[in-house]
């Protein structure tokens, strides 16, 4: 049952509104409850059916009437129309991103104890952390799927995704970093599912992974700059 | 000192298809949104912009506002969603949600159905990108009330097109 406490949280996400803590929160819900994913695609589908449905074919165009009115007037003063042109400023996009602690990367990197995931090669997950999009899960081999649950630069400005790797009976957990264009797994849990096969909630594991995500990450990226990220080969 | 005509007249023509948009999202009817929009260029070259205010937030205020007199003196009131008129989007499993598309009939049609504040809401937020501080800075209201609008109105329009 959706409730409208999470009709209101999906409609926050779908607009980019929540901070970090809660974007990540929606994602591992996402994942984890088919109901609120559902509802999720549908407002998704609404939004894009609106902005298909709202939007002219001959907006680019200027209406005969409309020239007419906004014919410049040759004789105007030309250095106030050039004043003018600094005032005009696109409005400004607000960005509300958190500041993470002041915990140097490098030091992190070697705080934490990393793990390899299983069965899958690194070399086959870092391929889909290249070029998948955050949470389209894709099937690595008989068993195994992956989810890149976000999109992050640490405070150094490199680009870092969140991905879960699981089977039937486990799954790992991890943070990969791309460094001069190979992807490099900074840290990773793995634990046994929960019996409902749904994924374990704030355990120590996780927790960690929390941790280590807010002492270096800096600015989540949006699905479109995700997309552009993907598009470029993640800035290199 | 305020802006000169000519300096009005490029940031008019600049902002024209937003303005467009914005005013078609209003009257539902693209006739209607460009006799909106053209009253507005025409009142915004006779009476100007205040020099202290951002235009685009402005101009798109200024145009909800001029829509919402022309509703109040025709006495034009916003028709109801006719029953049966809107095909039923069926979604047994997630699969099949995905790949719902309504029709640009359909949204329209139930779009209509929807205040002028949250059909505003819905245009600049979802159609121009805004984030919720810029919508509610263009219609005067707190940034909650934009959040919780904008929730409620897209809750009440896939009613709308699921039931049918």
């Amino acid at each position: 049952m959706i409730t409208e406490q999470d009709q209101d949280l999906l409609s926050q996400y779908v607009d980019e509104e929540l901070d970090n803590e809660q974007t990540l929160e929606v994602k591992r819900r996402l994942l984890a409850e088919p109901e609120f994913n559902a509802h999720y695609q549908k407002l998704k589908s609404l939004d894009n059916s609106i902005k298909e449905a709202l939007s002219l074919e001959d907006e680019e165009e200027m209406p005969e009437e409309f020239a007419k009115l906004l014919e410049l007037d040759p004789e105007e003063d030309e250095t106030s129309a050039s004043d003018t042109a600094t005032k005009v400023s696109p409005i400004r996009k607000f960005w509300y991103l958190p500041v993470a602690a002041s915990v140097a990367f490098v030091m992190v990197l070697t705080t934490f104890m990393t793990k390899q995931a299983p069965d899958t090669k690194w070399s086959d997950i870092a391929l889909q952390l290249n070029s998948q999009p955050s949470m389209q899960p894709v099937s690595m081999n008989a068993e195994q799927q992956l989810v890149v649950l976000q999109s992050f630069a640490n405070q150094e400005g490199t680009w870092c995704r969140e991905f879960m790797l699981q089977d039937s009976s486990d799954k790992v957990h991890g943070v990969a970093c791309n460094e001069n264009g190979n992807w490099r797994q900074v840290i990773s849990n793995s634990s046994a599912l929960n019996t409902d096969d749904t994924y374990a909630t704030a355990s120590s594991n996780e927790t960690n992974i929390d941790q280590f995500i807010s002492s270096v990450g800096g600015s989540p990226a949006s699905d479109s700059q995700e997309q552009e990220l993907i598009k470029n080969g993640w800035g290199n | 000192m305020s802006y000169s005509k000519n300096d009005l007249k490029k940031i008019l023509v600049k902002e024209l298809p937003r303005l467009r948009r914005f005013a078609y999202s209003l009257t539902g009817n693209k006739s209607d949104a460009d006799d909106l929009v053209q009253n507005l260029i025409v009142k915004m070259l006779n009476k100007g912009i205040p020099d202290s205010v951002e235009p685009v937030p402005w101009l798109l205020r200024v145009c909800k506002n001029m829509w919402l007199d022309e509703i109040r003196a025709r006495d034009v009131r916003v028709r109801a969603v006719q029953e049966n008129k809107i095909p039923q989007a069926k979604a047994e499993t997630l699969e099949e949600v995905q790949e719902i598309a309504y029709s640009v009939d359909q949204i329209l049609e139930v779009l209509q159905s929807l205040p002028e504040e949250q059909r505003a809401i819905i245009s600049l937020v979802i159609v121009e990108g805004f984030s919720y501080n810029e919508a509610a800075e263009v219609l005067e209201i707190p940034k909650g009330t934009v959040m919780s609008r904008l929730s409620r109105a897209r809750h009440k329009l896939l009613d709308l097109l699921e039931k049918g």
